[in-house]
């Protein structure tokens, strides 16, 4: 069960990795970046690593995804 | 395809082969139990007894290695200041900043914010004080408090100027400084500097007020990141270069 769980997360971060960089819309990829950090927490959970994973949520899903925002909000959105 | 195109395929080929290999060339993931891992023992087996963390990975980050912490610490400390001169922060135009301070205008944001802060602060803060004895600690904790206090200064009624920005820098500074200083007792007391046991009581194992330096130093690292993050946050929004090119214009 737990197998099948972490090759779907897997999967899903390489995925997400893709479109981040494929990407034109800034503001998308900072939200798919997002959801790849949390697939990313999850999966350090899974490893037994709590410190990390509190981390990863924190930093990688709240904070950098409110400095790439406030980036693009000083830049542009789309990408030419 | 270009001959340059070549080059790069030909030369992504041969460097994802070289990681492919190496990558099956590894035992499989788990395969080595903590038998073959020197430092297992010592951690897993020393660690409550030498620094009063029971939870080991902040024994093990804010005591058995608290130097390296300090020069991370260190690193926020540059990479702000950098950040900073890039931005032009502090430069703020009083007439152009009116706009760019406007809180978002929107009232269910607001109402929802205004009873989420005070909840993710506490949380953060426990994650601070807790470190010792469960996940977290002081970076964990310092990035929840931050995000918080982005989230009051979207909605707050800010106006941009240097008050904040200074609170923070103030902030900032202090919390490399106090680090400093609890290295600096170990040394006054005749031992290394930022050594734990021996300088600081240990206290019971497990207890809130255990682990001796251990929570003095997560406070420091805690109070350090949250201000960097308020600082590169407010520095991004209000920095002066938006105001410059609005001049401009």
């Amino acid at each position: 069960m737990s197998d099948v769980l972490s090759y779907l997360l897997l999967i899903f971060m390489v995925v997400a990795a893709i479109a981040v960089a494929r990407a034109k819309d800034l503001v998308s990829a900072v939200v798919i970046f997002a959801s790849y950090s949390l697939a990313m927490a999850i999966m350090w959970q899974m490893l037994q690593a709590p410190d990390i994973a509190i981390t990863e949520a924190a930093v990688g899903a709240g904070l950098t995804s409110l400095l790439f925002l406030a980036t693009i909000a000083r830049t542009q959105r789309y990408e030419r | 395809m270009s001959r340059r195109d070549l080059v790069a395929v030909l030369t992504l080929v041969v460097v994802g082969g070289i990681m492919v290999l190496v990558v099956a060339d590894m035992p499989a993931f788990g395969s080595l139990g903590p038998q073959y891992n020197v430092m297992y023992e010592k951690f897993t087996g020393r660690v409550v007894q030498e620094t009063g963390a029971v939870n080991a990975v902040t024994g093990i980050i804010l005591d058995y290695r608290a130097y390296d912490t300090l020069g991370e610490t260190t690193v926020l400390l540059v990479a702000i200041m950098g950040t900073m001169a890039a931005l032009g922060a502090g430069a703020v135009h009083p007439a152009a900043g009116a706009a760019a301070g406007r809180p978002l205008d929107s009232r269910i944001l607001a109402l929802v914010l205004r009873v989420v802060i005070p909840f993710t602060q506490l949380f953060g803060l426990f994650v601070i004080f807790n470190g010792h004895l469960s996940p977290g600690g002081g970076f964990a904790g310092g990035t929840i408090i931050g995000a918080s206090l982005i989230l009051g200064a979207l909605v707050s009624n800010y106006r941009p100027g240097r008050r904040a920005e200074v609170r923070s820098e103030i902030v900032e500074s202090a919390s490399v400084g106090w680090y400093l200083l609890v290295g600096f007792a170990g040394l006054l007391a005749g031992k290394a500097f930022l050594s734990n046991a021996g300088v600081f009581p240990l206290g019971t194992p497990g207890m809130p007020f255990s682990g001796g330096m251990i929570l003095l130093v997560s406070m420091a690292v805690g109070a350090k990141v949250a201000s960097t993050m308020q600082t590169l946050f407010l520095g991004l929004v209000h920095g002066g270069i938006r105001h410059e090119r609005e001049a401009e214009r």
